[in-house]
């Protein structure tokens, strides 16, 4: 028999498909992978330290800066922890509909810019991501309205949102929602029928179902794995119990499983954001007395449906000011925990493929 | 049939194609404007760029530029009180303040400023402290074009602060 | 006056009066020769340099932006400030470099990709040489740029642009037989490898609509020949290996480029003359037509560049293998029984045939995809019902 050898390629921490700096350790056997090795680290900036000498108001930029394409989730996750710490309640009408409005205009965001840059990644020349980006475009505009900054709003804080929106955000925000069904619809002819593009993502990247439980995998990616988990459905928060919406899921396990789970989400999320800004009563936006937060000494932990995933917010207070404890449960990260076994076996090609799939964000791996 | 979906997917890209060129009909012979533009027109289609530095997008009232002070229109007097609300809301310690007894007793001015500092290039842009401002003095301002070429520039000063906001209010 | 149709004739007869003035015959022809090859290099190069441009504005179009429109009025200086930006760009030869191959690569790339212009008829009086197998000419001196893609990847002195340039090159083989046999069902139903007579025959009726399989059989092969995407695997950034041209900047990377656009005008114009006509057409002068028709073809390479991600190698080959291959041979075979039977119909019972062997190819091809996973049981504690 020939005698073969491995052969460890690099796929470094300067790629343009990594998604953010992170290193990949393959181990080949001719174009078949067989081992992978994810390094990552790059983008560590000590957040949940350095947050441990901040004050609970003034963390709250920090949590922007995590997941960064998703600010207002990211708030509102905070947000929910340090109420339930500090048993701040109860939140007002109108913060609780604006903070739903908010958080699935996110998923809207994170589902377009993860769409747009799988395309890019299989290599079609800039234009998916261009659409997408264009739609992404009007809704960053909704929260550069609403609240001054595009992608780091720091608008959810822990009581209730920062402002009241200005008046014309929900007539804004009709149209930009009326305008959604027509976009994923545009998307769908382009995309999803797309012989070459099927044949690129089906069957690649399989997670089985328990595979997927066992790693602790959320969101798009367990959903697409058949298991019909989500949050807003398990354990609602907020008021996301009073709005009618499914939990798409997809039964294929594949990468093109997860691209068919958030084209559907985007669809949802148009849904829930029609109903919302129908519904949206007048009123305060911020509960009363939130004035220094110091919450009694305690932990809580509170989870949201993120795009990505679970996103949770673990705090301890030991009575002063600043948390004691700030850990994140980083939804990339755990998501990425699978990408060993989705790999493995697959060709070279496949890898970058998968690693979009998943749709990680570094600043969340790495905090 | 097999093919179908590439079909399809060409004539989404073709049907992109020719909206643009018919927008470009209807603009002829205007193609670059002066004037800031606003919000977008919310469409799938059609021409999205924006030809900056001919085309400027205008910003919205809330949009975090750059930090102003501002003036009481009346007196003339700047609004700070050097209370320090901000350097202490601020979480990376990018403003400074001092501020000394106003020795006019009879003034309505008890404070007087006698050093502010905004250290623009290591600002994260929150917001929080002209949210903590409780005498209605820090403000945002919509400038975006603040790129200089020395990084002791990025420090403003109280004058500079002063400055861009009577540019600020005088618009 | 001459007439517009007939412009380059009169222009050849004009000079070579003059120049018979003062030269013996054989200087005349030196001369034509000589002004010949000049004018078609210029040509050529003038319009590779705007092919990248009319490329870049059409995939801005597609991305609802403008494309360069900033370097000269509507952008149009854009390829010179890119052709100077390459020829002043320093050139960094790796250290493990084979240095001849490395310095080689370039040029074999680029001198047979110049030759098929011998032969390439742009009107009734304008080819340079009319040679009687120019068929069999242009799809043998392009191949010769194959063994430049190895060249280049082997003297890069790089394991991944070695792995690169192996790519292309298995592309490339593949992707000519099925072109191969498709250009061979229009030289059966000519009798001529010559170009200039399989125009002129034609006259009547473009074989694209007698042909059409073998038409998109030959456009699919085309794109995948010159490494455009969808199959443009080899140069692709974002694949793992990094391309065969890596290691080459400035003058070098100048000449990849270059030579990779004259061989998408080379096959365009194949395209043009074999399957729509060539310079056959009403109203407008012949070149003109030509120059519609190569265009036309280059604009939907363009098309398929912005719409479509891009084919993994292992796909790639399946398709050419497994697909396009059979269904050449089929061609071949059906035009064959059509030119046999000898009916005059014109163009249909050619068209007939064609879309009834696409159908059955189609049925063929979906039943044997891969099923999907079915729906794996619900299980109850995950879904709460609202």
């Amino acid at each position: 028999m020939l005698r073969t050898e491995t052969l460890s390629i690099n796929v470094g921490p300067q790629h343009p498909s990594t998604h953010g700096v992170f290193r990949m350790l393959l181990t080949l056997d001719g174009e078949r992978v067989v081992d992978l090795k994810p390094y990552f680290g790059y983008l560590h900036r000590g957040i949940e330290k350095t947050a441990e000498q901040r004050t609970y108001l003034q963390n709250v930029p920090f949590t922007d800066r995590l997941d960064y394409i998703c600010g207002m989730s990211n708030n509102l996750a905070y947000a929910l922890a340090v109420e339930k710490l500090a048993g701040i309640g109860p939140i007002p009408e109108r913060a609780e509909y604006l903070r739903v409005i908010m958080a699935e205009l996110t998923r809207v965001v994170n589902h377009c810019v993860a769409v747009g840059f799988l395309l890019n990644d299989l290599g079609a020349f800039f234009t998916p991501v261009l659409y997408c980006l264009r739609q992404r475009e009007y809704i960053l505009d909704l929260f550069e309205m609403a609240s001054g900054s595009r992608m780091t709003p720091s608008y959810i804080r822990p009581g209730g949102v920062a402002e009241d929106v200005p008046p014309e955000f929900i007539p804004a925000a009709k149209k930009v929602v009326a305008g959604l069904p027509a976009f994923v619809d545009e998307l769908d002819q382009l995309l999803t029928g797309n012989e070459i593009l099927m044949a690129r993502l089906q069957n690649v990247g399989v997670l089985p179902p328990e595979r997927a439980i066992a790693y602790g995998v959320t969101g798009p990616v367990l959903r697409a794995s058949g298991v019909a988990y989500d949050i807003r459905r398990a354990e609602p928060y907020s008021i996301y119990d009073r709005f009618d919406f499914d939990v798409v899921t997809e039964p294929g396990q594949d990468a093109y499983a997860r691209f068919l789970v958030r084209l559907g989400e985007m669809r949802q999320s148009a849904r829930i954001l029609e109903q919302a800004l129908a519904q949206i009563p007048e009123g305060p936006v911020m509960a009363e007395g939130v004035r220094r937060i110091r919450p009694p000494a305690g932990e809580a932990y509170a989870r949201i449906e993120a795009p990505k995933g679970e996103l949770g917010f673990y705090l301890i207070s030991d009575g002063s000011p600043n948390p004691y404890r700030f850990r994140v449960r980083p939804t990339s990260l755990i998501n990425l925990q699978a990408l060993r076994d989705m790999c493995v076996g697959h060709l070279v090609a496949d890898v970058v493929v998968i690693l979009g799939s998943i749709d990680l964000t570094m600043g969340e791996v790495d905090r | 049939m097999v093919g179908t979906g590439l079909l399809k997917g060409l004539w989404v890209t073709l049907r992109h194609v020719v909206e643009t060129y018919r927008q470009d009909w209807q603009k002829f012979p205007r193609r670059y404007r002066r004037e800031p533009v606003a919000l977008q027109e919310q469409s799938l289609t059609g021409l999205f760029t924006v030809q900056y530095p001919e085309e400027r997008l205008r910003m919205f009232p809330r949009f975090h530029g750059h930090l102003i002070q501002k003036r009481d229109p009346e007196t003339g007097l700047y609004n700070c009180t050097a209370c320090k609300a901000c350097e202490r809301a601020c979480p990376h310690g990018v403003i400074s303040v001092e501020g000394e007894r106003n020795p006019d007793r009879e003034s309505k001015k008890k404070m007087l400023v006698t050093r502010f500092t905004w250290n623009a290039g290591r600002c994260v842009y929150c917001g929080l402290c002209v949210e903590a401002c409780p005498s209605d003095a820090l403000h945002w301002g919509q400038g975006y074009e603040l790129a200089v070429r020395n990084r002791d520039e990025l420090i403003f000063d109280f004058e500079r602060l002063l400055e861009l906001g009577d540019q600020a209010q005088g618009r | 006056m001459p007439s517009l149709n007939n412009l380059f004739g009169f222009l050849q007869d004009w000079i070579s009066g003059k120049l018979s003035g003062f030269l013996p015959p054989w200087g005349v022809t030196l001369a034509m020769m000589a002004i010949t090859i000049v004018v078609l290099l210029l040509f050529l190069v003038v319009t590779v340099m705007y092919l990248t441009y009319l490329e870049r504005k059409v995939l801005a179009r597609i991305a609802d932006r403008l494309g360069p429109n900033r370097a000269g009025p509507l952008g149009i200086a854009q390829p010179v400030a890119d052709v100077l930006k390459l020829i002043v760009k320093e050139v960094i030869v790796p250290a493990r470099a084979d240095v001849a191959v490395y310095f080689l690569a370039p040029v074999v790339m680029v001198a047979p990709a110049l030759l098929p212009y011998a032969v390439l008829p742009f009107g009734p009086r304008m080819v340079p040489a009319d040679i009687s197998v120019a068929v069999l000419f242009v799809p043998a001196v392009t191949s010769i740029t194959t063994l430049a893609l190895l060249m280049a990847g082997w003297g890069s002195g790089n394991k991944y642009s070695l792995l690169g340039g192996l790519r292309a090159v298995a592309q490339k083989v593949s992707y000519s037989i099925p072109l191969l046999l498709s250009f061979l069902a229009v030289v059966l139903v000519t009798g001529s490898l010559s170009l200039v007579r399989i125009v002129e025959a034609q006259a009547s009726y473009p074989f694209l609509l007698a042909q059409p399989l073998g038409f998109i059989i030959a456009l699919i092969c085309c794109v995948a020949e010159v490494n455009r995407s969808p199959f443009d695997i080899p140069e692709a950034e974002s694949e793992l290996v990094a391309g065969y041209h890596t290691e080459y900047s400035g003058v070098g990377f100048a000449m990849f480029f270059l030579a990779e656009y004259i061989g998408m005008f080379t096959v365009s114009a194949m395209l043009a003359i074999l399957y729509l006509g060539g310079w056959q057409g009403p109203l407008l002068p012949p070149y003109i037509w030509f120059l519609i028709k190569v265009y036309l073809i280059l604009c939907v390479m363009f098309w398929l560049r912005g719409t479509f991600p891009r084919v993994r190698v292992d796909q790639l080959m399946n398709l050419s293998w497994k697909v396009l291959l059979p269904l050449a041979m089929v061609n071949v075979v059906v035009v064959a029984l059509v030119d046999k039977l000898g009916l005059r119909l014109g163009f249909l019972p050619g068209l007939v045939a064609s879309l009834v062997v696409m159908a059955a190819a189609g049925a063929i091809l979906r039943s044997r995809r891969p099923a999907r996973p079915a729906a794996p049981p619900r299980r109850g504690w995950q879904v709460r019902e609202a």
